[in-house]
C-alpha cells in the first residue's frame, strides 16, 4: 500500500509575496529549475500550511531527454489517480495547487512549462491569474489533471483512451476547456470521441484549425437546445456531422 | 448557466416577462428553501410552475421535460436535475462547491415537435407555427445565485482581512499598493517599509498607528471602489466583504446594505468598524512622545 501525506495549501502571504514580485520570481525560477529554496528569500515566514486531508504520496517523472511530452501522458494519470479523491473545493482552490506547482511537483512542472524571463507564465500557468476556472485549465499542473477528469471513462476497456488522445495533442480540449459548457464530462467525451473517430478516418483531411469550429459548434448547439439534456453518443453525431462537413468544404476549397 | 436575453427563432416563454415571447402564460422555478447544513447545500421542494396549457400538456405526456441546472463556475459542478411532476429536494454535499451557484430551471422538447403553436404567443408569432426539434428550450428560468464559501481560514476578523507583503520586483517605486482579491485586501510595501513593519506589528503600542498608515487608507480605497459595483457581484466575489459587514452590524447594530454603503461615506464606515484607529493613533503617538521627552529629561 501507498505511504499517504497530508495535502498542503500555499499559505497567503507567500502567495501574495509571488504575486507582487513576478519579475523576481521568474528570475528565480529560471535559475533554480530544482531547488525551490529561493522562495525563503521572497517571503520569510510560513510557506506551507499542511491540512487535514490525505492523499496517496506521488512523484512525477521527468523526462531524461528534456522533453516533456515522453512523460505528459503518464504523469497526467497519476496526477489524476493521486488527487481525485480530493473534494472539488480542495482542487478549485489557487493555494493547492500552488503548492503543487511550487513544492511537490516544482521541478516536473518546470520542466512541463519553462518560465523563460515571463512574468505572465508565474502569474497565469503558476497561480490563478486568470480568473477561477479559466486558471484550472491553464495551469501547469491543473490542466493535466483535469484533461484526464473528463475524459477518463470508467466503462471503456481502456478507461484512458480518451485522455491519451487528448494529451497527445492538447489543442484537442484547450478551445473546449474554456467554455463552461465543459464542466460536463457526457460533453466533452462525445465532442472528444468525434474528432477521434474523425482523424481515424479522414486523418490529414482533419485540420488543426478545426478546434476552434468545433468548440464554436457546440456552442451554437447549445444556442438554442439544452446541452445538460444531451446524450453523449447525441453530441458525439452532431460533432462527427460538423467535423465530415468541414472536411468536405476543405476538400471543395482545395480542388 | 444562463440564458439572459438570447434570441430564439421561435416563440419560448421566458420568466422574465421583458424577454418572453408569450403574452400572459408564466413559467417559474420555485422552491420553499436554501439551506446551508453542515456538509450539504439543500433547496427544498423545487418545482416548476407553468401558467401554460400546452406546455403542461407536452410534459403530462413525455414529450417535453423540466431540468433544474445547478452550476458552480469554479469548482468545474454542473449538474442536472429532472423536475417535472412532484416538488424534489436536491442535496449537494458542500465540498462540490466553492463560491457562486447558480441554480436555474428549462423545459426543452424530449421530441420532434411538428406544428408547434399556442393561442398565447405574443402578436408576432401567433399566425406562424414551428417545427421544434429535440432538446430544443420552450421555456427558461434563470433562477437564482446563491454562495458557498469553503475556507476555513476564514475568521471573520476584520483584521484577518488584510494582508501586507514586501515588494522587491521594483525597489525604486515608493508607493503602496493596494489590491482587491476574492479572499483578502492585499497592501504591497516597498522592502525597507515592510520590513520595518514586519519587526514592529505584534507590539500594542505601534498597533493603531499601523492600522491609521496601512489599514485606514486600504479600507478606504476598497469601499469606495465597491460604490461603483454591483451589490450583488460584490457579495459574491468578495469573500472578505462579509467581515465587514459582519463588523458593521456589530458596531453600529446597522445593516451595511447596498443602500448603506452607497449613502455612509467610506471614512465613517473605516472608523466605526476599526474602533476609530485614527484618534487612537494620536494617543499612541502622544504617548510616544511623552516617553520619549521623559527619557530625555531623565538623562539631564
Amino acid at each position: 500500500m501507498k505511504n499517504e501525506i497530508y495535502i498542503k495549501y500555499m499559505t497567503d502571504e507567500l502567495l501574495e509575496a509571488i504575486k507582487k514580485n513576478p519579475s523576481t520570481v521568474s528570475n528565480y525560477m529560471d535559475n533554480n529549475k530544482i531547488d525551490n529554496g529561493w522562495l525563503k528569500k521572497i517571503y520569510s515566514g510560513k510557506l506551507f500550511v499542511e491540512k487535514t486531508l490525505k492523499i496517496p504520496d506521488f512523484e512525477l517523472k521527468l523526462s531524461d531527454k528534456g522533453d516533456y511530452k515522453e512523460v505528459d501522458f503518464e504523469n497526467s494519470v497519476i496526477l489524476y489517480e493521486s488527487l481525485k479523491d480530493l473534494p472539488k473545493y480542495v482542487l478549485s482552490d489557487e493555494r493547492f495547487w500552488a503548492w503543487i506547482n511550487f513544492e511537490k511537483c516544482y521541478e516536473v512542472a518546470l520542466q512541463a512549462m519553462p518560465i523563460d524571463g515571463s512574468k505572465t507564465r508565474v502569474l497565469n500557468h503558476y497561480l490563478f491569474g486568470q480568473g477561477k476556472r479559466r486558471s484550472l485549465f491553464f495551469g501547469v499542473m491543473s490542466r493535466c489533471f483535469y484533461r484526464v477528469a473528463l475524459t477518463a471513462d470508467d466503462n471503456l476497456d481502456d478507461k484512458y483512451l480518451l485522455s491519451r488522445f487528448v494529451i497527445a495533442n492538447p489543442q484537442r480540449f484547450r478551445e473546449l476547456s474554456w467554455r463552461a459548457f465543459s464542466s460536463k464530462t457526457e460533453i466533452v467525451r462525445g465532442v472528444i470521441w468525434a474528432q477521434k473517430k474523425a482523424i481515424d478516418e479522414y486523418g490529414s483531411l482533419y485540420k488543426s484549425f478545426f478546434h476552434t469550429q468545433i468548440a464554436k459548434f457546440v456552442s451554437r448547439l447549445g444556442s438554442v437546445k439544452l446541452l445538460d439534456a444531451m446524450t453523449e453518443s447525441y453530441v458525439f453525431q452532431q460533432t462527427y456531422d460538423f467535423i465530415t462537413k468541414l472536411v468536405q468544404e476543405r476538400q471543395e476549397i482545395d480542388l | 448557466m444562463r440564458i439572459g436575453n438570447r434570441l430564439f427563432p421561435y416563440p419560448v416563454l421566458n420568466n422574465d416577462q421583458s424577454l418572453s415571447l408569450y403574452n400572459r402564460s408564466k413559467f417559474t422555478l420555485n422552491y420553499d428553501d436554501v439551506k446551508k447544513t453542515q456538509d450539504k447545500l439543500l433547496i427544498k421542494n423545487v418545482h416548476i410552475v407553468i401558467e401554460n396549457h400546452n406546455l403542461n400538456k407536452l410534459i403530462q405526456e413525455d414529450k417535453a421535460q423540466a431540468l433544474c441546472i445547478i452550476e458552480c463556475s469554479a469548482t468545474v459542478f454542473r449538474e442536472s436535475y429532472v423536475i417535472n411532476g412532484e416538488g424534489k429536494n436536491i442535496e449537494i454535499p458542500l465540498h462540490e462547491l466553492n463560491g457562486r451557484v447558480s441554480v436555474s430551471a428549462y423545459v426543452y422538447a424530449l421530441e420532434e415537435l411538428h406544428d408547434f403553436w399556442d393561442s398565447d404567443f405574443v402578436d408576432d408569432y401567433v399566425e406562424e407555427s414551428f417545427d421544434i426539434n429535440k432538446y430544443e428550450l420552450l421555456a427558461v428560468d434563470d433562477g437564482f445565485t446563491t454562495k458557498v464559501v469553503f475556507d476555513e481560514t476564514k475568521d471573520n476578523k476584520v483584521s484577518s482581512i488584510f494582508l501586507v507583503t514586501k515588494k522587491i520586483d521594483n525597489d525604486k517605486n515608493q508607493e503602496m499598493e493596494v489590491s482587491l482579491g476574492d479572499r483578502k485586501i492585499s497592501i504591497a510595501l516597498p522592502e525597507s517599509q515592510f520590513d520595518f513593519y514586519d519587526k514592529f506589528k505584534t507590539q500594542p503600542l505601534f498597533q493603531n498607528l499601523f492600522f491609521t498608515f496601512l489599514i485606514a487608507p486600504s479600507l478606504v480605497y476598497a469601499l469606495e471602489s465597491l460604490k461603483a459595483e454591483n451589490f450583488e457581484h460584490i457579495l459574491m466575489e468578495y469573500n472578505w466583504f462579509d467581515s465587514i459587514t459582519k463588523a458593521y452590524e456589530e458596531k453600529t447594530g446597522t445593516e451595511l446594505d447596498e443602500d448603506e454603503l452607497q449613502n455612509e461615506s467610506p471614512i465613517t464606515i473605516m472608523q466605526k468598524i476599526m474602533d476609530f484607529p485614527i484618534t487612537k493613533a494620536f494617543d499612541e503617538l502622544k504617548t510616544l512622545i511623552f516617553n520619549s521627552n521623559k527619557g530625555d529629561d531623565d538623562e539631564e
